[in-house]
């Protein structure tokens, strides 16, 4: 039986299991992702803080955990912080970096340092960072952990350094190419806007656009076809109508 | 031990009842077989008839055997209020607490990206049409204080601004009876963040 010491960790997704138990999916920080059943996570026990309270996404946790194939069982949980109140774009925004993590990170892999990332994105959504900025980084960064570092600042064929006034194609994982002539509906992205990228310069809007669009194409292709359900629930939002004036609401 | 195939397809299928395990279907399977054959044909009559006869409430989409359920076509009831819950189990929790006498929707679930289950699952499209067709002056969202139930509760909630109605969200803290030392540091900060003045 191999049993863990406490380490702080993050619920990604939970799920109901027997009566009042769950299965967590958890990120913690030296085990990288893992799946517990957390007993009795359900339960309203009068005087004992709710454990319920805790298993949700974004309460900083201290978890142990023992057990040795795919299911472990936790054996402590507490909390390691006030929990981080998202609402409106950043929770969605939040909930969209868990269903990335669970669907790209393989199960007890460490990433300590994308550990650190994560926590960092919460705390800029929380305060309410803008959506777009707090999210382009914390992408870079998940591909760069996950071993797939796409260098803004060269082309990845001949390594020739990117300059500012050509255009450049993008091959998802792979790099970037110049891009000569323009050959229809290719996304060309200009060699300014890629030096600011790769010097981690997320703040103009319109290099926001393009750091959208290149995380987006390296995800979707390390997901191979899988739909990110998040995301289509995102883009739901965005096309609820506009808030009317004079609207009774509180 | 094996038991004849009828016995144990009898045992496997008692087994999909939420914590019934080999052992307890087992038993419930041997009890109904030695002791109580009349129940046990009351229960096999009344499943067929529930699963053949239950289906949705045309309006609040709870469980019902006919097309709009008792609750909806109460005349008592004051219909000016929506009151939008998770599960058909919270219809019963607020009507036996709340003092609410209006009308209900049940989405029947919560927004769930990593299962899912987005909007459309939930009926959210119906629930518009009746907003748009009935005169309803409140709308009180009474999904789950958790992550999902909040983000359902937000996605409703942006998808109402354009109606002209109020739009309001159970409030969140301090159960009865409970003492503020064991109560979680999450609940806390809400019941502050939700404070009231005696006025």
């Amino acid at each position: 039986m191999l049993v863990m010491e406490q380490q702080p960790a993050y619920v990604l997704h939970s799920r109901p299991w027997r009566e009042t138990s769950v299965i967590a999916d958890l990120l913690t920080l030296h085990s990288g992702r893992v799946s517990v059943i957390i007993k009795g996570a359900r339960k309203a026990n009068g005087k004992q803080p709710a454990k319920r309270a805790l298993v949700q996404p974004f309460t900083p946790l201290l978890v142990a955990f023992t057990g040795r194939g795919e299911l472990r069982t936790a054996t402590s949980l507490d909390a390691a912080g006030p929990p981080l109140f998202l609402q409106g774009r950043p929770l969605y925004s939040g909930l969209y970096a868990n269903e990335l993590l669970l669907k790209l990170l393989a199960v007890d892999d460490a990433y300590p340092a994308l550990f650190a990332y994560y926590q960092t994105l919460l705390e800029n959504l929380c305060i309410k960072q803008s959506v777009e900025q707090s999210l382009r980084p914390f992408e870079v960064h998940l591909m760069d952990e996950l071993g797939y570092h796409v260098a803004l600042d060269k082309e990845f064929e001949t390594q020739v350094p990117v300059l500012p006034e050509h255009c450049y194609r993008l091959v998802p994982l792979q790099g970037l190419c110049r891009v000569k002539h323009q050959d229809g509906n290719a996304q060309l992205i200009p060699g300014h806007v890629l030096l600011e990228l790769a010097a981690g310069r997320f703040s103009e809007p319109s290099c926001l656009k393009y750091a959208k669009y290149i995380a987006r194409a390296n995800i979707d292709q390390l997901l191979g076809g899988k739909p990110l359900h998040s995301r289509t629930l995102f883009q739901s939002m965005a096309v609820a109508p506009p808030p009317s004036q004079g609207l009774i609401d509180n | 031990m094996a038991f004849s195939p009828l016995i144990d397809e009898l045992i496997e299928s008692l087994r999909c009842l939420p914590g019934v395990g080999r052992k307890s279907a087992q038993r419930m399977a041997l009890h109904i077989l030695e002791r109580n054959r009349e129940g046990g044909a009351l229960l096999a009559q009344s499943l067929t008839l529930a699963l053949d006869k239950v289906g949705r409430c045309d309006q609040c989409r709870t469980h019902s055997e006919t097309p709009v359920c008792r609750m909806c076509s109460n005349p008592n009831r004051n219909p000016s209020q929506l009151c939008i819950v998770e599960t058909p189990a919270d219809v019963l929790a607020i009507e036996q607490g709340a003092g609410f006498n209006g009308a209900y929707f049940v989405l029947m679930g919560h927004l769930s990206p990593m299962d899912g289950i987005g909007p459309a699952e939930l009926g959210i499209d119906g629930l518009l049409q009746r907003l748009q067709t009935q005169t309803i002056e409140e709308v009180i969202i009474a999904t789950n204080p958790t992550i999902e139930g909040d983000a359902t509760a937000h996605f409703i909630h942006q998808q109402l601004q354009t109606l002209p109605l109020s739009v309001t969200r159970i409030a969140h803290g301090v159960p009865i009876g409970g003492e503020l030392e064991y109560v979680d540091s999450g609940t806390i900060a809400h019941a502050f963040a939700g404070r009231k003045s005696y006025t």
